[in-house]
Protein backbone atom coordinates (compact mmCIF):
# COMPACT_ATOMS: atom_id res chain seq x y z
CA UNK A 1 0.00 0.00 0.00
CA UNK A 2 1.42 3.15 -0.90
CA UNK A 3 1.35 6.34 0.91
CA UNK A 4 0.80 9.82 -0.48
CA UNK A 5 2.44 12.79 0.94
CA UNK A 6 1.99 16.46 0.29
CA UNK A 7 5.18 17.96 0.29
CA UNK A 8 6.75 21.34 -0.76
CA UNK A 9 9.97 22.14 -2.81
CA UNK A 10 11.52 25.34 -2.87
CA UNK A 11 13.17 26.74 -6.34
CA UNK A 12 15.98 29.26 -5.18
CA UNK A 13 17.23 32.09 -7.63
CA UNK A 14 19.40 34.38 -6.49
CA UNK A 15 21.65 36.14 -8.79
CA UNK A 16 24.31 39.08 -8.46
CA UNK A 17 23.74 41.18 -11.81
CA UNK A 18 26.99 43.77 -12.50
CA UNK A 19 25.97 47.04 -13.48
CA UNK A 20 24.48 47.41 -16.53
CA UNK A 21 23.76 44.22 -17.15
CA UNK A 22 20.73 41.75 -17.33
CA UNK A 23 20.09 37.88 -16.46
CA UNK A 24 17.18 35.70 -17.49
CA UNK A 25 17.70 32.07 -15.05
CA UNK A 26 15.99 28.99 -15.82
CA UNK A 27 15.02 26.54 -13.78
CA UNK A 28 12.16 24.15 -13.47
CA UNK A 29 11.31 21.26 -10.72
CA UNK A 30 10.67 17.40 -11.84
CA UNK A 31 6.90 17.20 -10.42
CA UNK A 32 3.63 18.71 -10.88
CA UNK A 33 1.98 20.17 -8.49
CA UNK A 34 0.91 23.80 -7.15
CA UNK A 35 2.65 27.32 -6.77
CA UNK A 36 1.51 28.27 -3.16
CA UNK A 37 3.88 31.22 -3.31
CA UNK A 38 6.51 33.74 -4.18
CA UNK A 39 8.98 35.90 -2.78
CA UNK A 40 11.15 38.31 -4.18
CA UNK A 41 13.69 40.17 -2.06
CA UNK A 42 15.42 43.53 -2.79
CA UNK A 43 18.77 44.65 -0.69
CA UNK A 44 18.48 48.11 0.13
CA UNK A 45 20.75 50.00 -2.53
CA UNK A 46 18.43 49.00 -5.35
CA UNK A 47 16.84 52.49 -5.42
CA UNK A 48 13.80 51.03 -7.67
CA UNK A 49 16.74 50.46 -10.61
CA UNK A 50 16.85 46.87 -10.70
CA UNK A 51 14.12 45.48 -12.90
CA UNK A 52 12.61 42.03 -11.58
CA UNK A 53 10.18 39.57 -12.95
CA UNK A 54 9.34 36.11 -12.87
CA UNK A 55 8.20 34.33 -16.03
CA UNK A 56 5.47 30.86 -16.27
CA UNK A 57 6.80 29.03 -19.00
CA UNK A 58 8.31 31.75 -20.35
CA UNK A 59 5.13 34.13 -20.14
CA UNK A 60 4.71 36.94 -17.59
CA UNK A 61 3.46 35.28 -14.17
CA UNK A 62 4.61 37.61 -11.64
CA UNK A 63 4.28 40.50 -12.05
CA UNK A 64 1.52 40.05 -14.75
CA UNK A 65 2.27 43.33 -16.57
CA UNK A 66 5.74 45.22 -16.34
CA UNK A 67 7.80 44.55 -13.49
CA UNK A 68 8.58 44.95 -9.98
CA UNK A 69 11.55 47.69 -8.88
CA UNK A 70 11.93 48.07 -5.25
CA UNK A 71 14.14 49.33 -2.63
CA UNK A 72 15.13 47.12 1.01
CA UNK A 73 11.65 45.13 0.60
CA UNK A 74 10.57 41.74 0.34
CA UNK A 75 7.22 41.44 -0.78
CA UNK A 76 5.76 37.45 -0.79
CA UNK A 77 2.90 37.18 -2.66
CA UNK A 78 0.62 33.96 -1.92
CA UNK A 79 -0.64 32.36 -4.92
CA UNK A 80 -2.48 29.21 -5.60
CA UNK A 81 -1.36 28.38 -9.29
CA UNK A 82 -1.04 25.21 -11.33
CA UNK A 83 2.51 24.12 -12.53
CA UNK A 84 3.23 21.11 -14.36
CA UNK A 85 6.55 19.19 -14.39
CA UNK A 86 9.22 20.33 -16.08
CA UNK A 87 7.62 23.55 -16.70
CA UNK A 88 10.51 26.39 -17.05
CA UNK A 89 10.27 29.52 -14.20
CA UNK A 90 12.27 32.38 -15.46
CA UNK A 91 13.72 35.05 -13.51
CA UNK A 92 14.81 37.98 -15.42
CA UNK A 93 16.62 41.05 -13.47
CA UNK A 94 17.47 43.75 -15.35
CA UNK A 95 20.22 46.00 -13.20
CA UNK A 96 19.83 49.78 -14.30
CA UNK A 97 21.90 50.73 -11.64
CA UNK A 98 24.80 52.20 -13.53
CA UNK A 99 27.28 52.45 -10.53
CA UNK A 100 26.57 49.08 -8.22
CA UNK A 101 26.32 45.61 -8.93
CA UNK A 102 22.87 43.81 -7.11
CA UNK A 103 21.75 40.86 -5.93
CA UNK A 104 18.20 39.66 -5.67
CA UNK A 105 16.65 36.92 -4.51
CA UNK A 106 13.18 35.29 -5.52
CA UNK A 107 11.76 31.78 -3.91
CA UNK A 108 9.15 29.82 -5.26
CA UNK A 109 7.36 27.67 -3.57
CA UNK A 110 5.51 24.75 -5.02
CA UNK A 111 3.24 22.10 -3.29
CA UNK A 112 2.87 18.63 -4.37
CA UNK A 113 2.27 14.96 -4.26
CA UNK A 114 4.50 12.05 -3.58
CA UNK A 115 3.48 8.84 -3.41
CA UNK A 116 5.83 6.85 -1.06
CA UNK B 1 17.30 20.57 -11.68
CA UNK B 2 18.47 22.19 -15.47
CA UNK B 3 19.70 25.32 -14.76
CA UNK B 4 19.87 27.74 -18.23
CA UNK B 5 21.24 31.30 -17.92
CA UNK B 6 21.24 34.27 -20.62
CA UNK B 7 22.99 37.36 -19.95
CA UNK B 8 22.19 40.93 -21.64
CA UNK B 9 23.16 44.37 -21.39
CA UNK B 10 20.59 47.15 -20.45
CA UNK B 11 20.19 50.71 -20.05
CA UNK B 12 20.88 53.28 -17.25
CA UNK B 13 18.50 54.70 -15.08
CA UNK B 14 20.58 56.38 -12.56
CA UNK B 15 23.40 55.21 -9.73
CA UNK B 16 21.99 53.61 -6.42
CA UNK B 17 24.05 52.60 -3.61
CA UNK B 18 26.03 49.52 -2.69
CA UNK B 19 24.75 46.68 -1.16
CA UNK B 20 26.01 43.53 0.33
CA UNK B 21 26.76 41.76 -2.75
CA UNK B 22 29.58 43.77 -2.58
CA UNK B 23 31.03 43.24 0.60
CA UNK B 24 29.79 46.49 2.00
CA UNK B 25 28.97 45.68 5.58
CA UNK B 26 27.65 49.41 6.60
CA UNK B 27 25.54 49.89 2.94
CA UNK B 28 22.67 49.52 5.09
CA UNK B 29 23.63 52.34 7.09
CA UNK B 30 21.74 55.47 7.17
CA UNK B 31 23.43 58.64 5.21
CA UNK B 32 23.19 61.29 7.69
CA UNK B 33 22.65 64.34 5.50
CA UNK B 34 21.12 66.53 8.15
CA UNK B 35 22.97 70.17 8.47
CA UNK B 36 22.94 69.34 12.74
CA UNK B 37 25.65 68.28 15.09
CA UNK B 38 25.04 66.44 18.29
CA UNK B 39 25.98 68.89 21.34
CA UNK B 40 26.95 67.19 24.40
CA UNK B 41 29.07 68.19 27.30
CA UNK B 42 30.20 66.01 30.09
CA UNK B 43 32.10 66.76 33.37
CA UNK B 44 32.96 65.15 36.52
CA UNK B 45 32.21 68.34 38.97
CA UNK B 46 35.17 68.81 41.39
CA UNK B 47 34.52 67.92 45.18
CA UNK B 48 31.36 70.26 46.66
CA UNK B 49 31.15 69.87 50.09
CA UNK B 50 27.88 68.94 52.17
CA UNK B 51 25.64 72.09 51.89
CA UNK B 52 28.34 73.95 49.47
CA UNK B 53 27.17 75.36 46.10
CA UNK B 54 29.02 74.90 42.27
CA UNK B 55 28.56 77.11 39.40
CA UNK B 56 29.24 76.21 36.28
CA UNK B 57 28.80 78.62 33.46
CA UNK B 58 29.06 77.65 29.70
CA UNK B 59 29.07 79.85 26.92
CA UNK B 60 28.90 78.99 23.04
CA UNK B 61 30.95 80.04 20.01
CA UNK B 62 29.10 83.43 19.06
CA UNK B 63 28.85 81.93 15.45
CA UNK B 64 27.30 78.18 16.79
CA UNK B 65 22.87 77.93 17.57
CA UNK B 66 22.87 75.25 19.95
CA UNK B 67 19.18 74.00 21.25
CA UNK B 68 19.78 71.14 24.36
CA UNK B 69 17.01 68.80 24.98
CA UNK B 70 18.16 66.67 28.38
CA UNK B 71 20.38 68.03 31.66
CA UNK B 72 21.64 65.24 33.97
CA UNK B 73 23.11 65.46 37.07
CA UNK B 74 24.22 62.05 38.68
CA UNK B 75 25.92 60.93 41.83
CA UNK B 76 26.56 57.76 43.90
CA UNK B 77 25.59 58.65 47.00
CA UNK B 78 21.66 58.83 47.77
CA UNK B 79 21.06 62.27 48.89
CA UNK B 80 19.71 65.40 47.15
CA UNK B 81 20.60 67.95 44.94
CA UNK B 82 19.09 71.01 43.79
CA UNK B 83 19.98 72.19 40.35
CA UNK B 84 19.28 75.76 38.78
CA UNK B 85 19.64 76.22 35.46
CA UNK B 86 19.47 79.64 34.02
CA UNK B 87 19.72 81.36 30.65
CA UNK B 88 21.59 84.42 29.67
CA UNK B 89 18.80 86.78 27.98
CA UNK B 90 18.93 89.23 25.75
CA UNK B 91 18.57 91.81 28.74
CA UNK B 92 22.13 91.27 29.26
CA UNK B 93 20.79 89.16 32.48
CA UNK B 94 20.35 85.36 33.76
CA UNK B 95 16.87 84.43 33.81
CA UNK B 96 16.06 81.00 35.25
CA UNK B 97 14.34 78.01 33.11
CA UNK B 98 14.33 75.09 35.55
CA UNK B 99 14.91 74.14 38.93
CA UNK B 100 14.78 71.29 41.12
CA UNK B 101 15.85 68.82 44.01
CA UNK B 102 16.09 65.32 43.65
CA UNK B 103 17.46 62.37 45.32
CA UNK B 104 20.53 60.71 43.69
CA UNK B 105 19.83 62.06 40.41
CA UNK B 106 18.48 65.23 38.66
CA UNK B 107 16.88 65.27 35.12
CA UNK B 108 15.62 68.10 33.24
CA UNK B 109 14.10 67.05 29.59
CA UNK B 110 13.29 69.93 27.33
CA UNK B 111 10.75 68.07 24.49
CA UNK B 112 11.14 70.79 22.30
CA UNK B 113 14.55 72.23 23.52
CA UNK B 114 16.03 75.51 24.91
CA UNK B 115 15.80 77.93 22.84
CA UNK B 116 18.46 79.65 21.07
CA UNK B 117 21.23 81.50 23.41
CA UNK B 118 24.62 82.31 24.04
CA UNK B 119 25.60 81.27 27.60
CA UNK B 120 23.97 79.56 30.53
CA UNK B 121 24.79 78.96 34.18
CA UNK B 122 24.48 75.77 36.17
CA UNK B 123 24.43 75.70 40.07
CA UNK B 124 24.59 72.86 41.53
CA UNK B 125 24.18 72.40 45.74
CA UNK B 126 24.87 69.29 47.96
CA UNK B 127 21.67 69.08 49.69
CA UNK B 128 23.43 66.04 51.51
CA UNK B 129 25.32 65.00 54.20
CA UNK B 130 28.43 63.88 52.73
CA UNK B 131 30.89 65.58 49.94
CA UNK B 132 30.34 64.65 46.81
CA UNK B 133 31.72 65.02 43.13
CA UNK B 134 28.16 64.72 40.38
CA UNK B 135 28.44 63.94 37.56
CA UNK B 136 26.73 66.73 34.44
CA UNK B 137 25.75 65.67 31.08
CA UNK B 138 23.87 67.87 28.81
CA UNK B 139 22.39 66.88 25.66
CA UNK B 140 21.41 68.45 22.58
CA UNK B 141 22.10 69.60 19.17
CA UNK B 142 23.86 72.41 17.26
CA UNK B 143 24.55 73.88 14.01
CA UNK B 144 26.60 76.75 12.42
CA UNK B 145 24.59 80.18 13.07
CA UNK B 146 24.38 81.05 9.04
CA UNK B 147 23.08 77.16 8.01
CA UNK B 148 20.49 78.19 11.21
CA UNK B 149 19.39 80.93 9.91
CA UNK B 150 19.23 79.11 6.26
CA UNK B 151 16.84 76.36 7.69
CA UNK B 152 14.48 78.37 9.53
CA UNK B 153 11.10 78.57 8.10
CA UNK B 154 10.31 82.09 7.51
CA UNK B 155 7.78 83.68 9.74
Amino acid sequence: MSIVQSLIAVINFRETVPLLQGVRVTKSFRLGGKITQIMFHFPPGCNSLVHVKLLKNYENFVPIQGDLALDDFTPLFAVNVNYDEYEPLSLEIENRDSGNPHTIECDVVIQYNESV
Amino acid sequence: MDVKRESFTTISEGIGRADYSANVEQSVEPIILSWQNEYRYYEVLPLILPGATLQREITLDRNVVAILYDFFLSDINNQDYSVLLELWTAAGAYSEFGSKTAPQTVEFHFAKGVPNFTKYRITIANRGLLGATPTLSIHGMWTEQTTWYAQRIPT
